[in-house]
């Protein structure tokens, strides 16, 4: 009988002081990467790899379709190139259609960068292909509002740019590296107003060193990339019946 | 009469008896005998629509990479241990022009077939909209687990969870899912009348109401917040810092390699520890989680004999 009892007793007595623990595990914690490659795995999946297969074939299909013909061989250039001034300028039309300003007050001029331009656009055949290599990164149209002073700063960044930075809405003449002559809008630059400029969510997040954009006084997303203006403005031309073209028009200049 | 040492069957019979005197039973003596020694984590993150592997002349990753050849590796893990876990840290969609013409379809297609349990949102996830989103939502058969945006005004409204949990063996696994701050990142009129909340405090909110109120075992954070910043930027090791029951953030954003992972110790001393895969699913990431049963037989070994020694029969 004092077994038997002993014994109840003793279980309770496990169970209560156990239960009145953290009963929380404990663990073994360890962890690492492996590179997919032919070493770690030989073998890919086959039926993956079918599935794979039937998007890829109708995804070429879909890329390898025409979009438009260009009439010329298009480079990006320095100081301007002919891929340069096509992008901005076409950049600067779609987005003065999409913009919708609070002010009523449209954008000044429009800035890219010459690193986003990844390859020439040949003459002929365009290709959607062609677009997405020219363009591969998923960059949103904004504009910015900048004071004049970071607006002089930022024709002093293009001034002693080594690449040409693709530009619409404004001209620049450089001597020696400093800006000789800003026009924007066919007017002289004013350091005492404001500046709107359409630019990417790139450079307005301070890529290529634009710091001139960080801080800017507003900040407004167009909500349309900057491929997609370029296939709507392609798209249009080629249902025009037309080709592609861009020339070159001194918009930066060096002053010798 | 009385052991020092206590078997796992003695366990098993003393748990049956008691059982009577205590009702409901105490759930951890029945688990008792099937105890779920080791789980595999597998995870990825910023996949970015890298379907295909990278292309044989590329600089850095020639032939590597790609649905294919991950589905192979998962497939293989699996034949070797019996518990996996399948997650993603966000930003699946957007990369290369499968994610333009397809819209997602082809990814949470072969994330499905793949067998992933979940995935939170990244950025790029809103990349279509919330509609686009929506869309392609249907081809995902594991449920995206997002705890600090507030979809209740937006289409997406219960189409996503705040949290899960996940059983395997005798493991409650918790996962709650922090995203990223839209404003300034994504357009505004992609993400619509999503709320962006404090990671932290969601944070906090969840891995209570998992360990606390839920009894998970395991805390896992599926992030998008980004590993660290140098700016105060609310990131993987500011949770990591801020919270007391997540053992595990499973990262994403900044595309950092974190190999091996990452243990930093929480206010309570607790180790947190962080993965990341680096970019465009090149890497699986693997963390094994073996439960200290060593540990655990010499807690019960300490009690019991504390009892005797203390009883005078």
């Amino acid at each position: 009988m004092l077994r038997i009892g002993g014994k109840i007793i003793f279980i309770f007595l496990i169970v209560f002081c156990t239960s009145c623990k953290d009963v929380s595990k404990d663990f073994n914690i360890s962890g690492t990467t492996i590179l997919l490659n032919e070493e770690n795995v030989p073998e890919k999946d086959l039926v993956f790899d079918s599935i794979i297969h039937l998007y890829r074939e109708s995804l070429e299909a879909d890329m390898n379709r025409l979009l438009v013909y260009s009439s010329h061989v298009m480079e990006r250039g320095t100081p301007e190139g002919k891929l340069n001034n096509f992008v901005a300028d076409l950049v600067f039309d779609k987005g003065k259609r999409l913009y919708n300003p609070d002010d009523g007050k449209s954008f000044d001029f429009c800035l890219l960068n010459y690193g986003g331009l990844r390859v020439p656009l040949p003459k002929g055949e365009i290709t959607y292909a062609r677009v997405f290599e020219l363009l591969p990164f998923e960059n949103e149209m904004v504009v910015l509002t900048i004071s004049g002073e970071k607006t002089l700063e930022l024709f002093q960044y293009l001034a002693r740019s080594a690449v040409g930075m693709p530009i619409s809405g404004a001209r620049l003449v450089i001597k020696d590296g400093l800006p000789e002559s800003i026009r924007i809008q066919g007017k002289e630059f004013d350091i005492n107003r404001n500046y709107k400029v359409l630019t990417s969510d790139y450079l307005a997040g301070g890529g290529d060193n634009m710091d001139f954009f960080l801080q800017p006084l507003n900040y407004e997303l167009l909500g349309m990339k900057v491929r997609d203006a370029i296939i709507a403005h392609m798209n249009q031309v080629h249902l025009r019946g037309e080709m592609i073209q861009s020339e070159l028009d001194g918009r930066i200049s060096y002053l010798q | 009469m009385i052991k020092n040492k206590i078997s796992r069957r003695d366990f098993a019979r003393l748990s049956a008896f008691t059982g009577l005197a205590l009702g409901a039973g105490y759930p951890l003596w029945a688990s008792r005998e099937e105890e779920t020694d080791h789980l595999c984590i597998l995870h990825t993150n910023d996949t970015h629509s890298r379907i295909d592997p990278y292309p044989d002349n590329d600089p850095n990753y020639p032939g590597m990479g790609g649905y294919a050849l991950r589905a192979a590796l998962v497939n293989k893990i699996r034949k070797e241990t019996p518990h996996v876990l399948l997650l993603d840290a966000g930003d699946i969609f957007q990369g290369t022009p499968y994610f333009n013409v397809y819209g997602g379809e082809p990814e949470l297609k072969l994330m499905t077939k793949m067998g992933y349990d979940a995935a939170t949102m990244g950025n790029h996830e809103f990349d279509n909209g919330l509609q686009g989103f929506i869309d392609v939502l249907p081809h995902a058969g594991f449920p995206f687990v997002i705890s600090n945006y507030d979809f209740s005004l937006t289409p997406l409204h219960e189409k996503t969870l705040p949290y899960k949990i996940f059983r395997k063996g005798n493991l409650r696994i918790g996962v709650y899912g922090l995203g990223i701050e839209l404003e300034g990142l994504v357009s505004a009129n992609l993400y619509g009348n999503t709320k962006y909340i404090d990671p932290i405090h969601v944070a906090r909110r969840m891995e209570m109401l998992l360990k606390e109120e839920q009894g998970c075992d395991l805390i896992i954070c599926l992030s998008h917040l980004g590993y660290q910043y140098e700016t105060n930027k609310v990131s993987d090791v500011k949770v990591a810092l801020s919270t007391r029951y997540t053992d595990i953030i499973i990262g994403g954003h900044t595309h950092s390699l974190l190999d091996p992972l990452v243990t930093i110790q929480n206010t309570t001393g607790k180790n947190v520890h962080i993965g990341q895969t680096g970019y465009a699913g090149v890497r699986l990431g693997r963390i094994d989680v073996y439960v200290n049963k060593k540990q655990e037989e010499i807690f019960v070994e300490f009690n019991t004999t504390k009892i005797c020694k203390n009883q005078v029969f």
